[in-house]
Formats: C-alpha cells, sequence, structure tokens
C-alpha cells in the first residue's frame, strides 16, 4: 500500500472516530438538554398558582362569611306593604292556582280529630280562621304569602307589613308580611285572626329565643298547643280543620331565599316557577279548607272543579 | 462528505404550530373523561330539578343539597331554567375540546381554546361557591363535585399548554 493511501486511510478512520465521538456528544447533550427542557417547560408555578388563589379565595370566602353573619344585623325594618303589591298578589289567576294545584305542598291542612273537642272558631256569626306564627319563622314566611293570597279571594287585605324572617335560621331572611302592627281582612264570608306570637329578634343575637310580641286569645292559644302541639306555623280553620308546622319540605321554602317582595309577587305569576308551586299550592289548600267553613261561599270560588276536588280530599284527610 | 451517524441526534425541522412536540395522548382521555363525569353530574342534578329524582344528600345542617338546589341562585336569573342546564352544554364543550385534541394532538390552539374555556369555569364556580358559602350559608356536595371536575380540568389543560419543547438536534451538512 503506498505511503498516500495509508495517510488517506488513517485520515479517514480518525475522521470516523472523531465524528462518532462528536455523536455521541450530541446525543449526550440531547438526552440531558430534553430532561432539563422537560422539567423546565412544565407549568409548575402557574398551576400551583391556580390551586393557591382557589384556596385562598374559599379561606376568605369562609373568614368573610363568617365576619359578614357576626355582624350582619337581623333586618327588624317593618315598612307598610305597598297597595300595588297587595294587588298583585290578589290578582294571581284562577288558572295559574288551577294549574299549580297542590304544588309542593307535603303537609296539607286535617280534619281535628273529635278527641281534640276543638272549638268551632267564630266572630260576629262568622266562622274564623286563626294563624299562631313567629316572625322569625321562615315557614311562616312562606305560609303568610299563601294565606294573603288565598284570602283576597274572600276579602280585602289592608294595613299589611313589610318584614323578613330571622337571619340565623335556615332559610334565612326571607321576604315575608307579619299579621301584627293593625293588619286587617274584611270579609263578609269569615274573620281571620293573625298573631305572631314571636318577633324577629333574636334576644342573644344568635337566633332563638326571639322576643315575645303578641299575646294569643286563650281560645286561640288552647287550640294552638293542644292541637297544633304549639309548632308555627299554626292554622286553625274554625275548629274543623287545622294545620301546623311548614307546608312545605325546608328544600322549597328556600325558594323565597335571595328574593325581594315584588320579585316573588312575579314569580307568582309563573306556575312552573318554584316559588308558585310553593304559594299557590299552599294558597290552593286556604282556599280550599277555607270554603269548607264558609259553607261554600263564595260560590265563583269554592265551586271551581279543582278547588272542590281539593275539598274531597281534605274532606277524608286526619 | 463526512457520513453521519444516525440515531437520536439527528432530527427534522418542523414548523409552525406544531413546533411544539406532541402531547402524550393519556391528557385528553383524561380531558374527555372529566368532561363525561361533569355532564353526568349536571345532568343528574337538572333531572332532580325537573323530573324530581329523589336527590342522594344531606337535607340537614351545613350540608343540605335540596336548599341550595331549590334557592332562587339555582336558576338562571330572570328564567326557571336551572343552572345546571348551562353546566350540562358547557361540559359539553370540553368533550368536544377533549376529543379534538385527541384527533389533532399536535394542534396546539386546541389545547390553548380548551385552557381558556376551563378558566371561564372556574370564574364560575368561584361565584358559586361565594353564593353557597356567604349567600345560603349551606354546602351541596353535589355542586362541590362538580367544581372540582372543573377545576381538574384546568389544571390539566394548563399542563397540557407546556410540553417538553421539541429539542431534536440539526443534522450537520
Amino acid at each position: 500500500m503506498s505511503k498516500k493511501s495509508m495517510a488517506a486511510r488513517r485520515q479517514m478512520r480518525e475522521a470516523t472516530v472523531s465524528s462518532r465521538a462528536a455523536g455521541a456528544r450530541q446525543t449526550q447533550r440531547g438526552r440531558t438538554h430534553r430532561r432539563n427542557a422537560r422539567s423546565a417547560g412544565r407549568p409548575w408555578g402557574l398551576i400551583s398558582a391556580v390551586i393557591g388563589v382557589v384556596a385562598v379565595f374559599i379561606v376568605v370566602v369562609i373568614v368573610l362569611e363568617g365576619t359578614i353573619q357576626g355582624s350582619l344585623k337581623q333586618d327588624t325594618a317593618v315598612l307598610p306593604a305597598p297597595a300595588s303589591l297587595v294587588q298583585s298578589i290578589g290578582s294571581v289567576p284562577a288558572t295559574s292556582l288551577k294549574a299549580v294545584g297542590t304544588g309542593t305542598i307535603n303537609n296539607p291542612p286535617v280534619n281535628i280529630p273529635a278527641s281534640y273537642k276543638a272549638v268551632a272558631l267564630s266572630s260576629n256569626g262568622l266562622p274564623e280562621v286563626a294563624f299562631v306564627g313567629g316572625e322569625f319563622c321562615p315557614y311562616c314566611a312562606l305560609e303568610r304569602w299563601s294565606i294573603v293570597l288565598g284570602l283576597s279571594r274572600f276579602g280585602t287585605w289592608s294595613n299589611l307589613h313589610l318584614i323578613r324572617s330571622s337571619i340565623y335560621d335556615q332559610p334565612a331572611n326571607l321576604p315575608t308580611f307579619s299579621f301584627a302592627y293593625g293588619a286587617k281582612f274584611t270579609s263578609k264570608y269569615l274573620v281571620f285572626v293573625g298573631r305572631e306570637f314571636q318577633s324577629n329578634v333574636s334576644i342573644n343575637h344568635d337566633g332563638a329565643p326571639y322576643k315575645s310580641f303578641q299575646t294569643l286569645p286563650s281560645v286561640i292559644e288552647t287550640a294552638f298547643t293542644n292541637i297544633g302541639g304549639g309548632a308555627y306555623p299554626f292554622i286553625d280553620y274554625a275548629g274543623k280543620l287545622a294545620s301546623a308546622g311548614s307546608e312545605a319540605s325546608v328544600a322549597n321554602v328556600g325558594a323565597l331565599s335571595g328574593l325581594s317582595w315584588d320579585q316573588v309577587a312575579q314569580k307568582l305569576r309563573d306556575p312552573k316557577s318554584a316559588v308558585a308551586k310553593d304559594v299557590l299550592g299552599g294558597a290552593n289548600y286556604v282556599i280550599a279548607a277555607t270554603c269548607m267553613v264558609t259553607g261554600q261561599k263564595p260560590g265563583s270560588v269554592c265551586n271551581s272543579s279543582y278547588i272542590q276536588s281539593l275539598e274531597q280530599t281534605l274532606e277524608k284527610s286526619s | 462528505m463526512v457520513p453521519q451517524p444516525a440515531g437520536e441526534g439527528a432530527a427534522a425541522q418542523v414548523s409552525g404550530s406544531e413546533a411544539r412536540s406532541e402531547p402524550a395522548p393519556w391528557g385528553a382521555l383524561v380531558l374527555a373523561a372529566l368532561a363525561v363525569i361533569g355532564f353526568g353530574l349536571a345532568g343528574y342534578l337538572t333531572s332532580v330539578h325537573y323530573a324530581g329524582t329523589p336527590l342522594v344528600c344531606s337535607d340537614k345542617g351545613f350540608v343540605n343539597c335540596e336548599l341550595v338546589l331549590s334557592s332562587a341562585y339555582s336558576v338562571i336569573p330572570g328564567t326557571s331554567v336551572p343552572v345546571t342546564v348551562p353546566g350540562m352544554a358547557y361540559f359539553l364543550v370540553s368533550l368536544v375540546l377533549a376529543l379534538a385534541q385527541l384527533r389533532r394532538p399536535r394542534n396546539y390552539g386546541l389545547r390553548q381554546a380548551h385552557a381558556a374555556w376551563a378558566g371561564l369555569g372556574l370564574l364560575t364556580v368561584l361565584y358559586l361557591i361565594f353564593v353557597e358559602l356567604v349567600e345560603l350559608r349551606t354546602l351541596c356536595l353535589w355542586c362541590t363535585s362538580v367544581h372540582v371536575v372543573i377545576l381538574l380540568t384546568l389544571l390539566i389543560t394548563i399542563w397540557r399548554l407546556y410540553p417538553a419543547p421539541d429539542t431534536g438536534v440539526r443534522s450537520a451538512r
């Protein structure tokens, strides 16, 4: 082999070794670079930031909730109910009432057993419907809407006042009415007696007990205690039927949460709304039970098919 | 010309939105699974609202699903449509985005879109948590499950925004 060809072969060998070494170094660098790039390219900071923000938000909200609720004062305002509001409630069409039917009511009035020897409440020759509640009570808050609407079919309301239920009971702070402060119901078919046994003012600013408010006529107090077991809200339909306790489940009562009185009145006009199903359902039972003690008067209200159907249900109840 | 060794050192040039390397497909599969779970949860709560399906949850004390789901905040303001209906639509879009990423794993724009969608979902979640804790002072476990699904979706979409960059070495010429 000539010197030239040996030199060329040596050069080729060296070049091959050199390029192999370079390739190996590049491969090693590439592996290291990719490893570093892989860990460096992950958004650990951003992910941690998102988790941190959510955690901090929840903590802040919890602290805020405690602070707000701790310093939150019960809304003890008592405002005259605007005539337009009362008129709006009273003018909910019968078609809506019929569409709702019994709605979400799971605790309707029942016949008072004879064993209770209930007094047939009456006043000036007219049957008397009595309500006993507490202004703090969220279930009473819903029931009053049903009573105002239902009895508006039998007469006229005046001097109603707006209040809110307790912030310490759940559901909290519900918009409702008070039957105190001179509220009046005028009708030629019945007499309504509404009594708020306790107010919405918490004595210790943390829930029960609440301040006593109105006294009860003795016959109503006896009925409230013996028939209703002292449960709010209590309604006595002239000693024939009675209801005690919430007319709907707690969840359904919560449909009033976060609403103003006008918003509630607006929702009454939508039979599919949760509010309508609660209030109109309760109002239908109020209407049916009242018809049973007024001798089916007025006929325009009591003779409707869905009220007659409800009355038949109530007749069989106990 | 010097012969070049084959192997990992050699790489081809790529360009455009496919410049980043393809992320592992498991991420998109997890996102799709989360979307299906979220859709199912929202669907169940919707059926509770309309069909009266029994709600398996506490109805007393601090955890009270019924109270939360029947409050005024459970429907779109001004309507009687439960918020779970747009929730179902949200998860449907999330599912479509996840499936699109399975089909086009190199499309970075899809990953960005999904991250943005998940971010929007988280903002809604934060508002709903505020309503539960401050306004209603009650917690709904089913709602919290949906919130967790949205948070996980966001975290995974962020993760997938940054796969390991392509560090291929150009061949020497």
